[in-house]
């Protein structure tokens, strides 16, 4: 079933294939054989817009219509627009009740040329040939008129097929049949015809006739071996290029396993350098619980000792004295200090960060409060717009606040009175938080000193401070995948920007 | 007088001095018996080693019992004190610069009374040893004394 599907399917491409001015003979041996060419030879006409003319003999009017319809041709609106035409014989061939070649090729010239005034791009002829079996006809006047045919086609927009029944003609006429269609349909297949002999040719006397076949025939099989080696080449050259191909193919193919290989390297390498980092901030964390404990330890020794000696052994000490040791224990609340400082810039790094929706208006607002209860008699108005939100680790942004507004608070210090502003504008399509001060503010110069550990714009006796809050701070956004900048200006204020 | 004892298990020299200071600062004037390890706070308890031939049935009112101790650490000090009739009912305070989660859960497995973390501020610290002084001291009912029982 699945063969004779795809024979069918081939040989209706090959009939898609045709276009006007082919004569084509169509050798046959049953109905099915016919029809499987001719329908699909109609049905293409018909779908171009040529006129169809189809002469029965073999077969009724009706029956040729009743398989078109089968094979889902519309053949009944086709005839009624004139598209298509089912005539008998005796409308065609005999129309005179003799057959005349020259008379037909007039008619079929007539046609040719009434059919495009009618509008349609050209005609399609297919003729079922047995009448020419009758007496009427004669089948050496047959031979000469598909011979003088051939005249016609490259002028006249035409193409025919003209039906033999294998079983119903003698082949010497078979054998002629073919030597006058320069395109023969066999089976599934189309093929253009080597044997076929043109018209000069075959309608000259005998006697010249035999050496012009001798040239043809030497030509034909000059062109055959031409054809031979021309397709031998082909496929040389098409075998060298599948090589090519190949053996590209390969290399890609080798180049790809390389690139694979290097890339499970790089995997393997950086899974190394995971579990070395995962080892090293270990390592951190143990060194981060032995300096809370191990420096801390004798820092309260040191600070225990030294206010013991303040509070038990004051009157045996003079001012310098006292002086020293009040320094010995502002030193180790300072070292303390930056022990602490340390530690939770490390935890910041390597601690859980679980983001939500935080109200930064309210911290804001929370942290402002604590800040004015620690020094109570100073005035500063906190300006804190409402209603501003983040999404991003709550404990964290805290930290953030305090140290902007804590920051704040305390540059704004020397100053009889300050305004601390917290709010958000849009910074290139991105919320952008902003802590503002008029307060001592700094050197622009300056501003990436700003964010490292350690580092100070003031002295200590001006501003106390041990310089951690803004890397801690930084750290904070980074973690969150956002940027921190400031923006200042000596004696009047700053401003820090963040978004996250 | 029935004397209230204090042990105070602990083997950081400037911790022993600081502690018995911040005890007198705030007018805790009790006696402070000081093992520097695992060995001398057993030694005491039990009346054996340096301590033999002492009344074991006067019992520390509190022991105070860090546990990173040199010889026998302050587990197996504490799980010696319960496991033993004579010392089980004592007062046991772990007072330890450890923060191990595991640490805790020990402790009051084998029957710690209180847990407190060594503040690393030394004022922090000094108030710690106050109040701890003035609950277990002050506050706490002790049991009686075998002696007056």
């Amino acid at each position: 079933m699945i063969d004779m599907e795809s024979t069918k399917s081939k040989l209706i491409k090959a009939i898609e294939q045709l276009d006007v001015h082919d004569h084509l003979c169509l050798i046959y041996e049953s109905r099915e054989e016919q029809l499987a060419a001719v329908i699909p030879f109609i049905r293409m006409g018909l779908e171009r817009n040529e006129q169809c003319v189809y002469i029965v003999d073999e077969n009724t009017a009706q029956a040729v219509l009743d398989a078109m319809r089968a094979e889902g041709v519309d053949a009944d609106s086709a005839v009624e627009s004139g598209a298509l035409k089912v005539i008998t014989k005796r409308e065609a061939y005999l129309r005179e009740g003799y057959f005349d070649p020259d008379l037909m090729i007039q008619f079929l010239k007539e046609a040719v040329n009434s059919a495009k005034k009618a509008g349609f791009k050209a005609m399609r002829v297919t003729g079922e040939m047995t009448w020419a079996l009758g007496s009427e006809a004669g089948v050496e006047r047959l031979i000469e008129y598909e011979a003088k045919l051939n005249n016609i086609f490259p002028e006249y927009d035409i193409l025919a097929v003209c039906q033999y029944n294998r079983n119903r003609f003698k082949p010497e006429i078979i054998i002629d049949i073919i030597r006058t269609h320069p395109l023969v349909i066999y089976g599934s297949i189309i093929c253009e015809n080597f044997y076929y002999v043109p018209p000069d040719e075959f309608m000259k006397p005998k006697d010249q006739q035999l050496s012009m076949e001798v040239e043809r025939l030497l030509m034909n099989i000059l062109e055959r071996k031409r054809a031979e080696d021309a397709l031998k080449q082909a496929h040389d050259e098409l075998e060298i290029r599948v090589k090519e191909r190949t053996s590209e193919l390969n290399t890609k193919k080798e180049e790809l396993q390389e690139n694979q290989k290097a890339l499970l390297n790089l995997v393997e390498d950086l899974n190394g350098v995971t579990s070395q980092l995962e080892a090293t901030n270990k390592e951190l964390e143990a060194f981060s619980y032995s300096v809370s404990h191990d420096l801390r330890a004798p820092l309260r020794a040191i600070e225990g000792f030294s206010q013991a000696l303040l509070e038990d052994y004051t009157e045996r000490l003079d001012e310098p004295g006292r002086d020293y040791l009040n320094r010995v224990c502002g030193a180790t609340q300072k070292m303390s200090q930056l022990i602490d400082a340390m530690l939770s810039l490390s935890r910041l790094t390597r601690g859980v960060m679980k983001r939500e929706a935080v109200d930064l208006s309210a911290l804001a607002r929370t942290i402002a409060d604590e800040l004015q209860k620690t020094q109570p008699d100073r005035e500063v108005e906190f300006v804190i717009a409402e209603g501003v939100t983040a999404n991003g680790d709550a404990t964290m942004l805290r930290i953030v606040l305090e140290n902007f507004l804590g920051n704040a608070w305390k540059f704004t210090g020397k100053h009889p009175s300050a305004r601390i502003e917290f709010g958000v504008k849009q910074v290139e399509g991105k919320a952008a938080y902003f802590v503002r001060d008029d307060g001592a503010g700094f050197d622009i110069a300056y501003a990436d000193k700003l964010f490292t550990a350690f580092q100070r714009l003031h002295t200590e006796a001006e501003f106390p401070g041990i310089g951690i809050g803004l890397a801690t701070v930084q750290r904070i956004i980074h973690r969150h995948g956002g940027r921190v900048r400031a923006e200042g200006e000596v004696e009047k204020g700053a401003t820090f920007y963040f978004t996250i | 007088m029935n004397e209230k004892i204090i042990l105070l298990v602990e083997d950081n020299p400037d911790d022993v001095a600081l502690t018995i200071r911040a005890f007198k600062k705030n007018n805790i004037l009790n006696e402070v018996v000081v093992a520097n390890d695992g060995v001398e706070a057993i030694d005491y308890l039990f009346g054996t080693g340096k301590y033999a031939g002492r009344d074991i049935s006067v019992l520390p009112t509190v022991v105070l019992l860090d546990l990173n101790l040199p010889r026998i650490g302050g587990m197996e000090v504490l799980r010696r004190i319960r496991s033993d009739d004579r010392t089980k009912l004592v007062p046991v305070v772990i007072l330890t610069s450890s923060k191990e989660e595991q640490d805790v859960i020990n402790g009051y497995k084998r029957g710690c009374n209180s847990y407190i973390r060594k503040p690393v501020d030394f004022n922090q610290f000094m108030d710690a040893v106050k109040q701890l002084g003035i609950y277990w001291l002050l506050i706490n009912e002790p049991m009686p004394s075998k002696r007056r029982a």
